[in-house]
């Protein structure tokens, strides 16, 4: 693998380019590819989501964007498989996510899971309609260092609340940074619900846990 | 004023809101409320939901507590006694966190457009309706299970009429709009692809992967409910019919999720064809609009003035008065100052919303969001603030 290849790899995930990132990872593959390539591959679609978040956050994708580049990352991964079993990738951190008691979206949640788990992290998923207890014996089992909470309707905000609430009597919320998503979250219900960080951006969301993982 | 009078009076403050010829004699209020009044009204919402006598014991209490002029969602919003016959366990209800809520479901795959397309009624029938309606898929008694739906659903309209007759004779409430020429998501090829047939997730890669296809769907589908709607509407009587607030109200749902470009591919020639109706033939057409929609503005300026409203979810509605000045709107009113302000804060927010917005008249004071959650609003707010819109003239 070339660096020129690299650098298309990661215009064709930006590009949104499914027939181009396919014919990428199939020629790469077909190079009988080295650990230390594999690893650059994942890199690079996972900076291809990056260049996903920008043009998101410049308003030139929109939510179906973000909807088609989770599955364009997962066909990606899933593309790689063959070799990414054998190989040793670099593990970033530890994430527990999953969709607040009372609320049954997991779209955003999928698409956050996805772009994490290429980004390295390895992602403990709890599902949708979570209370707060099912949060904090997770977070107590495998003490992540990032737990992401979704939600779409209004009375997500207060599941989220709660889940806060819940890891701070049981201890563990100096522990962890907590990252909130969703359609109703902003700058006050952050404040609201005592989350370090809010985003109505997946691969944003997964910038900010890189940072805090640093 | 007896009721007959109130309703019309409440008819025509739409009437002139939307049309904005002249002002109308105190700015409209669009009660927003959904599943929250039967929280509100001391019931679980299983209570109501599977009781017509509780649904309407709810009613009486939004009419009889809130000063509104027209209420959103009068029982129709989660018809549960008729689909659960037929085995669809879309809803969700918990009780205990007074929530309920609908499965994201998706009853067509990405290789089925071309069945679609050929014929939708077909497919709708054949394809998906057995798979909505687990019950019919069975062989053994399924006409029975058919047959008991149709009594469902005729109680269920029984119900309806009945609901429309105690608003409209007992509370001067009138019917928002015409339910036989309704243009819910049934009405509009794209929001039904993007609601039942492919769901979010599919129609997002759909419209990358085939946008042909997608395109030949939505036209296919157009043609098969929302052109014989418009005949319809065609054949009524020129001019915005006086029993209802307006003739039209499309839900826009699906938008949300497509950029400018896809909009103007996949949703505009729908709005337009809705908009040219509107203005040949006179008629008041009031969206309501989720989530956000500032970059479709361009596109809303392009409806002929005095025949739209908007009522918008999330966006600023300022910036949409101010830049999309022929129409109307509507919204406004926060659910976070609802649920958790003060009676006087809110009551000072709805009265800047009115000054502000109601100016030239084109304003319809209601919430912004789908009050359905505890936490949405505190009844004491809502009392509040309907009671100041009621009685507040900013002309």
């Amino acid at each position: 693998m070339v660096d020129l290849g690299l650098k298309e790899l990661i215009q064709a995930v930006g590009e949104l380019d499914e027939e181009k990132v396919a014919g990428i990872l199939k020629e790469f593959l077909d190079s009988n590819p080295i650990e230390e390539d594999v690893q650059k591959v994942v890199n690079a679609c996972q900076q291809g989501m990056g260049v996903v978040g920008d043009l998101f956050e410049k308003d030139e994708y929109f939510v179906g964007d973000l909807i088609f580049a989770g599955e364009l990352l997962t066909g990606a991964i899933n593309t790689l498989k063959p070799v990414l079993g054998s190989t040793n990738l670099e593990k970033t951190g530890k994430i527990v996510i999953g969709t607040v008691s009372g609320d049954l979206h997991d779209i955003g949640k999928n698409i956050f899971k996805t772009m994490a788990e290429a980004a390295g992290f390895e992602v403990y998923d709890l599902g949708v309609d979570q209370p707060a207890d099912v949060f904090v014996e997770k977070v107590k089992e495998v003490k992540p260092e990032v737990v992401g909470m979704s939600g779409v309707l209004t009375l997500s905000i207060e599941s989220m609340k709660d889940t806060v609430d819940s890891l701070k009597e049981a201890g563990l919320r100096n522990d962890v940074k907590v990252i909130i998503g969703g359609n109703p979250v902003n700058e006050d219900v952050r404040k609201h619900v005592g989350a370090d960080a809010f985003t109505i951006n997946a691969a944003t969301g997964v910038k900010m846990c890189q940072e805090w993982v640093k | 004023m007896n009721t007959e009078e109130l309703r019309k009076e409440r008819i025509q403050l739409f009437k002139d809101a939307i049309q904005m010829g002249k002002k109308p004699q105190r700015i409209p209020y669009f009660g927003n409320i959904w599943s929250w009044k039967i929280i509100d009204a001391g019931y679980k919402l299983s209570e109501a939901l599977y009781d017509y006598e509780v649904t309407e014991k709810v009613l009486r209490h939004v009419f009889e507590n809130y000063k509104i002029d027209v209420l959103s969602e009068t029982g129709w919003r989660n018809p549960v006694q008729v689909t659960s016959v037929m085995g669809n366990d879309e809803y969700i209800i918990n009780d205990t966190a007074n929530s309920i809520s609908i499965k994201d479901q998706c009853f067509m795959e990405a290789d089925e457009y071309d069945e679609l397309i050929d014929n939708p009624k077909k497919f709708l029938w054949e394809k998906v309706v057995p798979r909505k309606y687990r019950l019919l898929r069975e062989e053994e008694n399924n006409s029975g299970h058919f047959r008991e739906f149709l009594q469902k659903y005729g109680e269920f309209g029984g119900f309806m009429g009945k609901v429309s007759k105690v608003m409209n004779e007992e509370y001067g409430i009138p019917d928002f709009a015409d339910s036989l020429a309704a243009f819910d998501y049934w009405g509009n090829g794209y929001e039904l692809l993007f609601n039942i047939l492919r769901g979010i997730k599919g129609l997002s890669i759909d419209m990358r992967r085939d946008p042909e296809k997608v395109s030949a769907a939505i036209e296919a589908l157009d043609e098969t409910f929302m052109a014989p709607r418009l005949e319809r509407g065609k054949k009524q009587p020129k001019g915005t019919n006086m029993d209802f607030c307006v003739d039209m109200n499309p839900v826009m749902l699906g938008h949300t999720i497509l950029s400018p470009k896809q909009f103007e591919r996949f949703y505009w020639p729908h709005l337009k064809r809705v908009s040219d109706f509107a203005e040949s033939y006179d008629k008041v057409v009031y969206i309501f609009a989720e989530g956000e929609s500032s970059r479709f503005y361009e596109f809303f300026q392009e409806f002929p003035k005095g025949h739209f409203a908007i009522h918008t979810e999330q966006d600023d509605i300022f910036e949409l008065k101010k830049r999309v000045p022929n129409i109307a709107v509507a919204g406004g009113m926060k659910s976070s100052l609802l649920g958790k302000g003060t009676p006087q804060e809110c009551v000072d927010y709805a009265k800047k919303l009115i000054d502000e917005l109601g100016a030239d008249g084109g304003y319809i004071f209601s919430e912004n969001k789908m009050i359905s959650f505890e936490q949405d609003c505190k009844a004491e707010n809502l009392k509040a603030v309907s009671d100041f819109v009621s009685e507040y003239n900013p002309y």
